[in-house]
């Protein structure tokens, strides 16, 4: 897509500024009438906000010929920095033609601009039109100012708290997509045009280009995603001409390329916040009571509330701050030129961000985390904000839908995924897939991240980027992970990191102790066809008491043999499957083993997290692994004992020798055991089976 | 928060990617492509962007059974409407599913490395028609298009895992494929491509046909001319049927003045005899009825003054 850059004065003053719909620009600017007829019908009331931005100018100086917005958008911010200087039109008028051409694409390979020598493009920058007055539309100029402006504050509303391409805007506001269009493209360019221009949203590139100075080479940054050049591809672009770069890490969203215009729903300069104090709230532990929730659930969930709602006095008085670190990690770069105030915000920004730690709920696998969450997502939406959960995988918010429409029946909720139909849909709780954050920005007061630990969040900037880039000036983040990675539970330790530990599960009795079985790898035992006793004696109790059986191997290539191994030592009653990610049918599999239908599962690190049988018992063979390091083995000893009828599964490390993950996973989970019980949180007839289990040790 | 030590971490943890090849996953499925890309001896390149598995995936056409439109199988559609405004149609793929979902990350997502794969896997089929093409041309070249279907080596085999070209009795490099004189300029006097809307243009940044057109060209060393103008956006083909797609074509294109006079040009530069037909290469991404190649064909035969034969170059048959 083109945009068109302009130059324009106001009381003596040169900005740049770039537009998608010049003829608004230009009214707004010129047409005194037109701005006063916008600003009457969007501001609804909010006088301060219009006057403030003083988007009136004398004169307006417009190139010609449009440009790529990449291109524009950056030419633009060069001219912000070089136009304390200008003297008079004239002058005006080159630098605006010396930026255009400054900005673009010159670096780096000859064959690039060999390319763009082939698309006719070496000198750009075409002539600069003088524009001293126009008047808005023909006859009823008045009435389609009025139009517009409802428009605009109709599409600022709908866009808030969202970061999104201009096809999936336009496909939001009705201006595309399979339904009739309700709006031209071309009227809901320039509603977003005035929206931006009233200071409702920000139009910029998707991918923007940092400023060059000092030497150092332009990098570019996908505003999106916050990829970097490393994942930047440059082609040449049909859409405007040049060899333009789109960004490969978020491309499986639509495509970000330097040309796509981005439109963010975040309001300019000071935001109300939306949220309420909670000094009108009841009392916490009033609040807690609806939900049911254990003693250690209820400590936790009310350490994680005082978290969030005393930071709310802190961070009033900080907003401006918070408002800086949010915006301008994207929007920084986004239509540069305005007032001049805005220079430094971009520079504080960096510093501000990072004030704001989030909080941790290290809750044991099965400890409820989703009801301690439903507290947090209660208290922020009794006062009038807006909460978002991401989860990693889609069968998680498939299977959380229906739990939260229940726990807040009053409230609206959406359900996001790849294959989602509403996408477009406002909603009080947004339920998501990591990757769907990355379609939002400053939209949340409160972002909760589950299994932060686990992919594909983990080790992961770009949704690291998108899942910070989404909370909203004033909001807040919680994580949620049972197996925090090493550097987060360093920061918990060291006090860096707000943070509740939720050491028991939901029914109040101790985790399983993983026992170690020393046996040979799985690939001898395959290679000989026998089991060794011990492993056929354990494997047969746990199927004579009635459990199911999950058997983790860390090769996929061992989880059939593995299975038909299995199979000589169970008796012939006991159905054996074997899945893993390359399995076509892993859905069926995996509810037929849910359905009892199978008694034993030989699986690798898929099943790990997520699915709960009631009765189960967990065998890790070749525990010793590089793969089974300490969260993973954590995490499938974790899908034993999880429901309150049957609490002490069994666990198993099978290997032939004893490794520090194992090492550190039995220690994590006896200190786990150990601070439950010091809290008191586990059940009276609890301790001495506690007791017993961790005596028995290592089976040689 | 990134502690001195955290970035030395994170520094080591990626020194191992710097050590070694830039991008050695495979674009299909992820899955890391293990020591050197098979690189095929001046054969296909997919190497460099598939593993052995994924490449051993791709559906080659080796021998198509209708000598007009290429189609692997029996073709009714041909046996119906034998008069065509271009000579014949030759494909590289067939479109199974797996090539379908390919284009589609390329065409709809975006995803351009896609286009290399495709433009690359063009090639053999390229070779293929210029030898018939050649062998048609000239009675001296018979002997070679004979020599070329007697041996076995020429076309991608899925014993040598897909890898075209990968000939073991052959010794030189060069050699495995056709002499650069018959693939090049003097068989081919232009390639060109099926055009697209201006506004599809802009939502996709790229026309899939001319890229691989571009590739075709290079190979042949002939100009990329664009002979043709969408005069209006004919919607998308996928959806409709047979009856409807053709109806749809009609005056769908129209032509690119500027490329048709570069065309003449290059005919008067040529130098050769005027009552002797030019041959023009089009390429598109796509044969399913033959609707848009016949439609293409017909405008420029239409917009050219003198003798054309049209031969229509297309990555997949569906």
């Amino acid at each position: 897509m083109k945009g068109y850059l302009y130059a324009f004065a106001s009381e003596g003053r040169w900005s740049a500024s770039v537009t998608i719909a010049p003829e608004v620009d230009l009214a707004y600017r010129l047409d005194a009438g037109f701005r006063r007829a916008v600003e009457a019908a969007a501001s609804c009331g909010d006088e301060g906000a219009a006057a403030r931005f003083g988007g009136r100018a004398d004169v307006v100086l417009l190139l010609d010929e449009p440009l790529p917005l990449g291109i524009a958008f950056s030419a633009a911010e060069v001219f912000a920095r070089r136009a304390r200087r200008v003297q008079g039109e004239a002058e005006a008028a080159r630098l605006l033609r010396a930026c255009a051409r400054e900005a673009e694409p010159r670096d780096g390979r000859p064959g690039l601009a060999g390319l763009n020598r082939s698309f006719g493009r070496e000198q750009p920058a075409g002539d600069v039109r003088r524009i001293a007055a126009v008047r808005f539309g023909r006859a009823s100029g008045e009435r389609e100012a009025r139009m517009l402006a409802a428009a605009a504050r109709e599409a600022a509303a709908a866009l808030e708290g969202r970061a999104l391409l201009r096809g999936e805007a336009l496909a939001l506001l009705g201006a595309a997509g399979p339904a009739p269009a309700r709006w031209s493209a071309a009227f809901a360019d320039a509603a977003l045009q005035l929206a931006a221009l009233l200071g409702r949203l920000r139009l910029g590139s998707a991918i923007a280009r940092g400023d060059g100075v000092r030497g150092r080479r332009r990098k570019r940054r996908c505003l999106r995603c916050g990829s970097g050049e490393a994942r930047m591809r440059r082609t040449p672009c049909a859409a405007c001409g040049r060899v333009c770069a789109y960004c490969e890490a978020c491309l499986l969203l639509g495509r970000c390329r330097e040309c796509t215009l981005l439109v963010s729903g975040i309001p300019e300069g000071v935001v109300s916040v939306r949220m309420r104090s909670a000094d009108a709230l009841p009392p916490i532990p009033a609040r807690l009571e609806r939900w049911g929730l254990s003693p250690a659930q209820s400590d936790a969930a009310a350490a994680a509330l005082r978290w969030l709602e005393s930071a709310d006095h802190g961070a009033r008085r900080g907003i401006s701050g918070q408002l800086r670190g949010t915006v301008a990690r994207m929007a920084a770069l986004c239509n540069i030129a305005g007032t001049p105030g805005r220079k430094q915000t971009a520079e504080s920004a960096g510093a501000s961000a990072k004030e704001r730690p989030p909080f941790l709920l290290w809750a044991v696998t099965g400890a409820g985390k989703t009801e301690m969450m439903f507290t947090l997502i209660d208290s922020v939406l009794a006062r009038g904000g807006k909460a978002m959960v991401a989860t990693p995988r889609r069968d998680v918010v498939l299977e959380l839908e229906p739990r939260i429409r229940k726990a807040f029946p009053e409230h609206t909720v959406v359900a996001l995924h790849g294959a989602s139909r509403e996408k477009w849909t406002k909603a009080d709780i947004t339920l998501a897939t990591t990757h769907q954050t990355i379609r939002f920005a400053a939209g949340f007061e409160l972002v909760v991240i589950d299994e932060l630990d686990a992919f594909p969040y983990h080790n992961n900037p770009m949704l690291q980027y998108a899942a910070a880039k989404c909370v909203a000036p004033g909001g807040h983040r919680v994580l949620l992970s049972a197996t925090p990675p090493a550097d987060m539970r360093r920061a918990a330790a060291k006090g860096r990191l707000p943070h509740a530990r939720i050491p028991v599960r939901y029914h109040g009795h101790p985790l399983p102790v993983p026992v170690e079985v020393r046996v040979p790898p799985v690939r001898e035992m395959i290679r000989r066809g026998t089991v060794p006793d011990k492993l056929k004696r354990a494997v047969r109790s746990s199927l004579s008491r009635g459990a199911q059986l999950f058997v983790f191997v860390p090769r996929i290539s061992d989880t059939g043999p593995a299975a038909s191994l299995l199979g000589t030592i169970c008796p012939p009653d006991a159905a054996i499957g074997f899945t893993s990610s390359q399995d076509e049918q892993r859905t069926e599999t995996v509810m037929r083993f849910r359905q009892r239908e199978l008694r034993v599962l030989v699986t690798t690190t898929i099943l790990e997290r997520g699915v709960t049988i009631p009765r189960s018992d967990v065998f890790v063979l070749d525990a010793d692994a590089p793969l089974f390091d300490e969260a993973s083995l954590e995490q499938m000893a974790g899908r034993a004992g999880r429901s309150k009828d049957d609490p002490h599964g069994r666990v198993y490390f099978c290997a032939p020798h004893a490794t520090r993950a194992q090492r550190a996973a039995i220690r994590e989970i006896r200190a786990m055991n150990a601070l439950a019980a010091s809290r008191g949180y586990i059940r009276g007839e609890s301790l001495a089976a506690n007791g017993k289990a961790s005596a028995r040790g290592t089976v040689r | 928060m990134m502690k001195w030590t955290a970035r030395m971490r994170h520094l080591l943890s990626r020194s191992v990617d710097l050590l070694g090849p830039p991008d050695a996953r495979c674009l299909v499925c992820g899955g890391r492509r293990l020591g050197q890309p098979p690189q095929t001896a001046g054969g296909l390149r997919l190497g460099d962007w598939l593993c052995a598995g994924c490449s051993a995936r791709i559906p080659w056409i080796r021998r198509p059974a209708c000598p007009r439109c290429g189609r692997p199988v029996f073709c009714p559609d041909c046996v119906r409407r034998p008069v065509r405004a271009f000579e014949m149609n030759r494909s590289a793929v067939r479109y199974n599913d797996d090539m379908k979902e390919w284009l589609a990350l390329y065409k709809f997502r975006g995803d351009e490395r896609y286009g290399e794969v495709l433009a690359e896997m063009l090639l053999p089929a390229y070779e293929r028609l210029t030898a018939e093409v050649s062998a048609e041309a000239g009675g001296e070249d018979a002997g070679a298009y004979r020599a070329l279907f007697s041996s076995p080596m020429n076309w991608p085999d899925r014993s040598r895992m897909g890898h075209p070209y990968a000939a073991s009795s052959m010794t030189g490099r060069r050699s495995d494929r056709l002499p650069e004189s018959r693939s090049g300029g003097q068989i081919w006097h232009a390639v060109t491509y099926v055009p697209v809307g201006r506004e599809r243009a802009e939502e996709r940044g790229f026309n899939q046909s001319e890229r691989l057109a571009r590739a075709a060209a290079m190979r042949a060393n002939a100009p990329l001319l664009p002979l043709l103008r969408r005069l209006r956006d004919s919607g998308k083909q996928s959806q409709r049927g047979r009856a409807e797609r053709l109806r749809a074509m009609r005056a769908v294109f129209g032509p690119d003045e500027a490329g048709i006079g570069r065309l003449a040009e290059a005919a008067a530069l040529s130098g050769c005899r005027p009552d002797a037909p030019m041959r023009i290469l089009l390429v598109d991404d796509i044969y399913t009825t033959g609707s848009t190649a016949e439609a293409c064909a017909e405008a420029i035969r239409a917009a050219v003054p003198f003798p054309v034969r049209i031969y229509v170059l297309t990555w997949a048959r569906s």
